[in-house]
């Protein structure tokens, strides 16, 4: 992936979960961070249909649990 | 007649482990400057090497423990150039009396490759059945009796377990099985580990093409393997042998969201199958559990895309994936542990995994 995608990518989850800056990138786990909350986790998956032009299917959103996770997602998506 | 498959990964320094053991270091298999100048273009495997591989598969799965061989004839058809991963099949061709004749070959995994074929005669070694002789103090049974049959010895966590168990691990095909011939053993045991299991289904429940056939390959097989291994259990465990059932969270509720029916429908019988056996054993002081395991590295999951893998990670507290080892670990732990509270239980190590 683009250093340009990453930094979008990042921003999606900095964004959606308030994160503070500088926060490391294996440290974005779902289990890790309170706040990421159904209503947070909705907002990270319209948000990267949305900028990576993406339709992700249920098995999709479910795996989304983490930064890697995502960035490894849409990677496969664009194959 | 019963029938084994097993895999084997060859890799480039098996050759000199071959020629360290064997003594043969002829250039043609361990020195690659040298096989390049010949028409092989690469190290060729010492070919008495296949002779290794039929020996595994008559003392481990045809006729398996207390095999003893007689004669083999090999011919090589390829020359074998590692890395490569073969697959090593035979079948039993005529068996009376406890002898036998098996004939196999071994293919090349990927193109289906003919590369040797072979075939070996087979009878049984016999075993003193006598405990302790005059002037020699008895052996506990506990002590005298270590053999843990392990189904499903080739797969993932099959051949963890045979790792983890060391020469008390003794391996069991589900030819063996389907057949019912295991009912024949002869021999006290300490336990069973049964590990062995269709691979998951994916048709719908509802819109099956041959459903009768699906259901008696994904259920009622298994269910009855099961019964076979509890009835060996029940003939020749030890006091306090113990069956081990390997269940999955694909039988519960999860992110699964059962796309794979049968196989969830199967694992779920797990449960109620270690309680039921669990009653059955307990007069004889042997026992029965289940342990009920998630995702994890290897074996079944081999295939499993990068995302999958991270995103099963994730679900974990400790982020990482368990491996087959740290599962055959688990196992071993379950066996070594000679209470009886347990028998019957499910064990649900998924290391607080989220569904």
């Amino acid at each position: 992936m683009e250093q340009r995608d990453l930094d979008c990518l990042l921003a999606i989850f900095a964004s959606a979960l308030e994160l503070s800056s500088g926060t490391p990138d294996v440290e974005i786990r779902r289990l890790a961070i309170e706040r990421w909350d159904s209503f947070a986790h909705v907002n990270i998956v319209t948000a990267i249909e949305s900028e990576f032009d993406l339709s992700l299917d249920a098995r999709d959103i479910e795996r989304i649990s983490s930064f890697e996770a995502a960035r490894l997602l849409v990677e496969e998506k664009r194959q | 007649m019963s029938a084994a498959e097993f895999e084997v990964d060859l890799d480039v320094d098996l050759a000199r482990r071959f020629a360290d053991m064997s003594g043969d270091w002829n250039p043609l298999h361990t020195d690659a400057d040298y096989a390049a100048k010949t028409e092989f273009g690469r190290p060729v495997l010492h070919g008495a090497y296949v002779a290794a591989l039929a020996s595994r598969l008559a003392g481990m799965h045809l006729p398996g423990r207390g095999a003893l061989l007689h004669g083999m004839r090999l011919r090589f058809v390829a020359p074998i150039r590692p890395p490569l991963r073969v697959v090593v099949g035979g079948r039993v061709v005529s068996a009376s009396r406890g002898a036998g004749a098996v004939e196999f070959v071994v293919s090349e995994k990927h193109s289906g490759a003919r590369l040797a074929e072979g075939c070996y005669d087979f009878g049984h070694h016999r075993m003193s059945t006598t405990e302790g002789s005059a002037g020699q103090p008895s052996r506990s049974i506990d002590a005298a009796i270590k053999t843990i049959l392990v189904t499903g010895a080739t797969g993932g966590l099959g051949s963890a377990v045979m790792a983890a168990l060391g020469p008390n691990g003794c391996a069991v095909a589900r030819g063996e099985l389907a057949s019912r011939c295991l009912l024949d053993w002869d021999g006290p045991i300490r336990g069973i580990v049964h590990c062995a299991w269709p691979a998951p289904d994916d048709e719908k429940f509802s819109a099956m093409r041959d459903a009768k056939s699906a259901i008696d390959f994904h259920v009622a097989a298994p269910l009855g393997e099961i019964q076979v291994l509890g009835a060996l259990l029940a003939k020749w465990g030890a006091p306090g042998a113990s069956l081990v059932l390997v269940g999955s969270s694909a039988a519960l509720p999860g992110r699964h969201a059962w796309r794979s029916p049968l196989y969830s429908v199967a694992k779920g019988m797990v449960p109620a199958l270690a309680q039921i056996l669990a009653k059955e054993l307990a007069p004889a002081g042997k026992r029965c559990m289940a342990v009920l395991f998630d995702v994890m590295d290897g074996g079944m999951n081999r295939g499993m895309s990068d995302v999958s893998r991270v995103a099963a990670a994730d679900r974990l507290p400790s982020g990482r994936l368990p491996t087959t080892s740290d599962a055959a670990r688990e196992i071993v732990w379950l066996l070594d542990n000679s209470g009886l509270l347990v028998s019957g239980a499910t064990l649900t190590l998924t290391g607080a995994a989220l569904p």
